[in-house]
């Protein structure tokens, strides 16, 4: 059996339900960004194997645009999870409940 | 006959635009905090505007600017166009526009000067002006309702100025809400033509109509068009959504002449007038007599008012239903003209009174005036000028128009609105002669405001003699057969069935049309109605015996006017309250249903987690942890629980994600 | 089976496993690790998919750069990470629900989906065509992207500053 699309969307639904179980179980403001992480490489496999299975390139420019802002989101995360520790000494984002109304 | 559109009409919206922009980033560093800036682009829009006008004017009758570029597609080829049409209504709102919003921009500079937020001030002048523009020139329903919203958005900004002071802050938010409810209806209006015509473009929506889209459901036609019409009643503060102008008196003086009298509350006239043909013998009906009743009810109630604004604020409301009225009874074109020539009186009395309470120092009951005329020459003056034109009397404006819109109600069979609007012109006389007397005229009823009463800088009052001038009736001889008699499209869409007026949408006169003089009697009576109603008003107060406060109405139907009908307390009581009574019930589940299912949960797992301390950590812990999971997320959905865990929040959301994804595939699909 | 789809599947094993590891560990440094393993598999996926290119670009941006700058992150608010300790996932039947909700709502709509397959794409390096593509039809996109990325620079490094007393 040839891998078709179907794989490749399965592989990337379940790396983004992983992704998802990151998100809502960590704690630690840096596991939660790993899920997230996650989350967005499943997104881009998508777009790889619509790429492929198209026989264009666009989805791949995509794709590039996705990893860039990955990047940037990681960067921009990073910083706001050191501000987070230089304020209160930890990391755990159920401590951070600013919100709670 | 379609012509191509000068290249430099965009500008018309983009000068004011970028004076816009300057002016909310730089605005407050800028010398004189940059009201220059936003005159100055005011004055190159009203400088195109009349260029454009006079191009237009020089075309053959029948001829209209247009161009329209495409916007945006939707998914089954539905285009949407934006474009600009220019005929003679938009030039001559054009130019209204643009005249009076830079003699209001100009009297701003003195009458709110040493203001907290002078810059922001002018920021949203600014930004109206280019949102009326936008409404202005559209050529389709979608960009005018954009300039629409922009316009209410500017008007609440502008009513609630002075925010810090609550009934301000409460007299934009009724307002903007009112105006809502008429929107609401415009919108239904819109998709009802969008759905048959697929378009929204004006001229493809009469397209439509004219080749029988709305054959057999001509149900579907007449209520299409009192839902366009509702936008109107909204914006143009007709029974039963007047009730939202006179509160918008709470803004600055500049802004009430400058939105709501002279401009975007004669949108929906506008409207109207520039949708006529797409209306039913029905919907007319129902226009002109919502415009006819408007114009008779604010008139009594402005014989109750105390209040220099709130006086002139009803006396809007009834103008607007006369201008209204003219369009029902199928003379959209007195309608504009009334519209424009209103526009002008009509801002020069609302700038006077603004120069008044600048002299008063920001005191605007008449009980504090009288005899203002000595210390205030010019303004008294004006004043006068534009209260005759308002009044009806020959040789000022208003008398070409309003005789206009009376003629044709009695030309086309609406004996009752000609009596109705024959009653409302003399009450309107006979207020303004009441206003005039108290204001400008008698003794002084407060010494101390009198002695430091001072006239207004030059910059109030040049504006004010601007105005003043243009409310003679010597500049509109043929004004309106040139621009409003032939509109666009006109030619190309006779659509006679479902008007009443041919002459309008061909711009042929009928056979049997009477030249409009109406009955013979008429232009008398109509002259002596203003002259007399002004008179009366006046002279009664002669003797020094009456005051403000005196009931010139019976003393039943006083109470009732001076209660404005009571439809504020309707709505509080109906709508308001009703609404009121919904969310309080939502909260009363809310804290008694919804918030002890939560709490006895969670306390069952606390107990459930203390009693079974020994048994296995991990059947307890997961059965805890699940209790307090379920908890947690019925909490959040119930939005009481507000943990503040943005991770809470997030599994919540994407739980209901989950829920939402198995449920949409593996059963709705 | 043939060498590719052996291949393929164990590239996605690999992803599989390590990203599971990442966000069960309970062990944040070794969920970074896991996480290097996860980035390793799915670019092995884009390489046997044919995009090179991007197969690159995966090592070098996520494994050279978001994985070095977690595990910087980790460095620094070091103290904490192991203080968690095992109290570091918390609901984690929840999470598993949710999960395991929106994995299967996927693979139903996959499975009740059809794809046109408009061609396969051939093996060919795409680097070339990839930077013709950016620099050509995306070039706004591109240069929006520079803009974006000189934005979060600036912003992470506003963020990050010392408060001046």
């Amino acid at each position: 059996m040839s891998i078709g699309p179907y794989h490749y969307l399965g592989l990337a639904a379940a790396l983004f339900a992983i992704g998802v179980i990151g998100v809502v179980t960590r704690r630690n403001a840096i596991g939660v960004l790993i899920g997230v992480e996650l989350m967005l490489n499943a997104a881009n496999i998508n777009l790889v194997a619509f790429s492929r299975f198209s026989g264009g390139l666009d989805a791949q420019i995509f794709a590039i645009f996705v990893i860039v802002i990955a990047a940037a989101e990681a960067a921009v995360a990073l910083a706001i999870i050191l501000q987070l520790f230089e304020k209160r000494s930890d990391v755990d984002v159920d401590r951070a409940r600013t919100l709670r109304g | 006959m379609q012509v191509d559109l000068p290249s430099y009409v965009p500008w018309i919206i983009f000068a004011p635009a970028i004076a816009a922009l300057i002016q909310h980033f730089r605005g407050e560093k800028l010398p004189r905090k940059g009201d220059l800036v936003v005159i100055g682009g005011i004055l190159v829009s009203a400088f195109l505007s009349f260029r454009l006008m006079f191009e237009w004017a020089a075309l053959e009758p029948g001829q209209y600017f247009e161009q329209t570029w495409s916007w945006f597609t939707l998914a089954g080829g539905h285009t949407f166009t934006m474009g600009i049409v220019v005929d003679g209504l938009t030039a001559s709102l054009l130019c209204v526009v643009t005249l009076v919003a830079t003699l209001v921009f100009c009297f701003s500079t003195a009458y709110m000067k040493g203001d907290e937020y002078y810059h922001r001030f002018f920021f949203w002048l600014s930004f109206f002006a280019v949102s009326m523009l936008i409404l202005t020139l559209a050529d389709n329903l979608l960009m005018l309702f954009m300039g629409w919203e922009l316009v209410g958005l500017c008007s609440y900004k502008l009513i609630g100025f002075w925010s810090k002071e609550i009934p301000n802050a409460e007299a934009a938010k009724k307002a903007f809400i009112t105006t809502r409810v008429g929107d609401v209806g415009m919108l239904i209006g819109m998709l009802i033509l969008y759905a048959t015509c697929d378009s929204l473009s004006i001229k493809a929506i009469f397209e439509g109509v004219q080749a029988g889209k709305f054959a057999g459901s001509e149900t579907a036609l007449t209520w299409a068009g009192i839902g366009i019409f509702f936008g109107a009643v909204g914006k143009s503060a007709q029974f039963p959504l007047q009730i939202w102008l006179p509160d918008a008196m709470a803004g600055p003086t500049p802004v009430s002449a400058l939105i709501h009298a002279a401009t975007m509350v004669a949108a929906g006239v506008y409207l109207t007038a520039r949708m006529f043909p797409i209306f039913t013998p029905d919907a007319l009906g129902f226009i002109a007599w919502t415009g006819g009743i408007t114009a008779l009810l604010a008139a009594l109630v402005a014989f109750t008012q105390t209040d220099i604004k709130k006086v002139l604020a009803y006396s809007t409301v009834s103008q607007l239903g006369y201008m209204i009225m003219g369009v029902g009874v199928g003379a959209p074109w007195a309608g504009m003209f009334h519209l424009t020539t209103h526009a002008m009186f009509k801002a020069c009395l609302f700038l006077g009174s603004g120069s008044v309470i600048h002299a008063m120092h920001h005191a605007q009951d008449l009980k504090d005036m009288g005899g203002l005329a000595k210390k205030m020459p010019i303004t008294f003056a004006t004043f006068s000028i534009a209260t005759l034109a308002l009044a009806g009397a020959p040789f000022f404006s208003g008398f070409l128009s309003k005789d206009a819109i009376l003629i044709e109600a009695w030309e086309n069979g609406h004996g009752a609105l000609f009596f109705i609007g024959l009653g409302a012109a003399f009450g309107t006389a006979f207020y303004m002669g009441r206003l005039v007397y108290l204001c400008f005229l008698g003794k002084p009823r407060n010494q101390e405001k009198y002695d430091h009463a001072h006239e207004s800088p030059w910059v109030m009052t040049v504006p004010l003699i601007i105005l003043a001038a243009l409310s003679l009736s010597v500049f509109y001889d043929g004004f309106a057969d040139k621009f409003y008699r032939t509109p666009a499209y006109a030619a190309e869409f006779p659509i006679t069935e479902t008007n009443t007026h041919a002459y309008w949408t061909t711009g042929q006169r009928p056979d049997d049309f009477h030249e409009g003089h109406g009955p013979s009697w008429f232009h008398t009576v109509a002259m002596l109605m203003g002259v007399i109603g002004l008179g009366v008003g006046g002279a009664i107060f002669m003797s020094g015996k009456r005051n403000e406060k005196t009931r010139l109405l019976p003393s039943g139907l006083h109470d009732l006017a001076a209660g404005k009908y009571y439809m504020d307390e309707l709505y509080l009581d109906g709508f308001v309250a009703s609404a009121n009574r919904l969310a309080d019930g939502c909260t009363w589940v809310d804290d008694n249903i919804v918030d002890g299912l939560v709490n006895t949960s969670g306390k069952g797992g606390l107990v459930l987690g203390v009693v079974s301390a020994d048994a296995d950590q991990l059947v307890v812990d997961g059965a805890v942890n699940l209790t307090a999971a379920a908890t947690q997320g019925a909490g959040a959905v119930a939005s009481t629980a507000q943990s503040g865990r943005v991770r809470n929040y997030l599994a919540a959301a994407l739980g209901v994600t989950a829920v939402a994804v198995v449920l949409l595939v593996f059963v709705i699909g | 089976m043939g060498i590719d789809a052996i291949v393929w599947w164990l590239f996605a094993a690999v992803s599989v496993v390590g990203s599971l590891f990442a966000v069960l560990s309970p062990s944040i440094v070794r969920a970074v690790f896991s996480l290097l393993l996860a980035f390793g598999g799915v670019a092995g996926i884009y390489a046997v998919a044919g995009a090179d290119f991007l197969a690159i670009l995966q090592i070098v941006v996520y494994v050279g750069g978001v994985l070095v700058l977690i595990a910087f992150g980790i460095l620094l608010t070091g103290r904490t990470a192991q203080a968690l300790g095992e109290h570091e996932v918390k609901n984690r039947p929840l999470g598993i629900l949710i999960a395991a909700g929106i994995f299967i709502g996927l693979l139903g709509a996959l499975m009740k989906s059809s794809f046109k397959i408009g061609g396969n794409a051939t093996n060919e390096p795409t680097t070339e065509a990839i930077g013709k593509l950016l620099l050509g039809d995306y070039i706004v996109a591109f240069e929006f992207a520079s803009v974006f990325l000189l934005m979060a620079l600036i912003g992470a490094a506003y963020l990050v500053r010392r408060e001046e007393a």
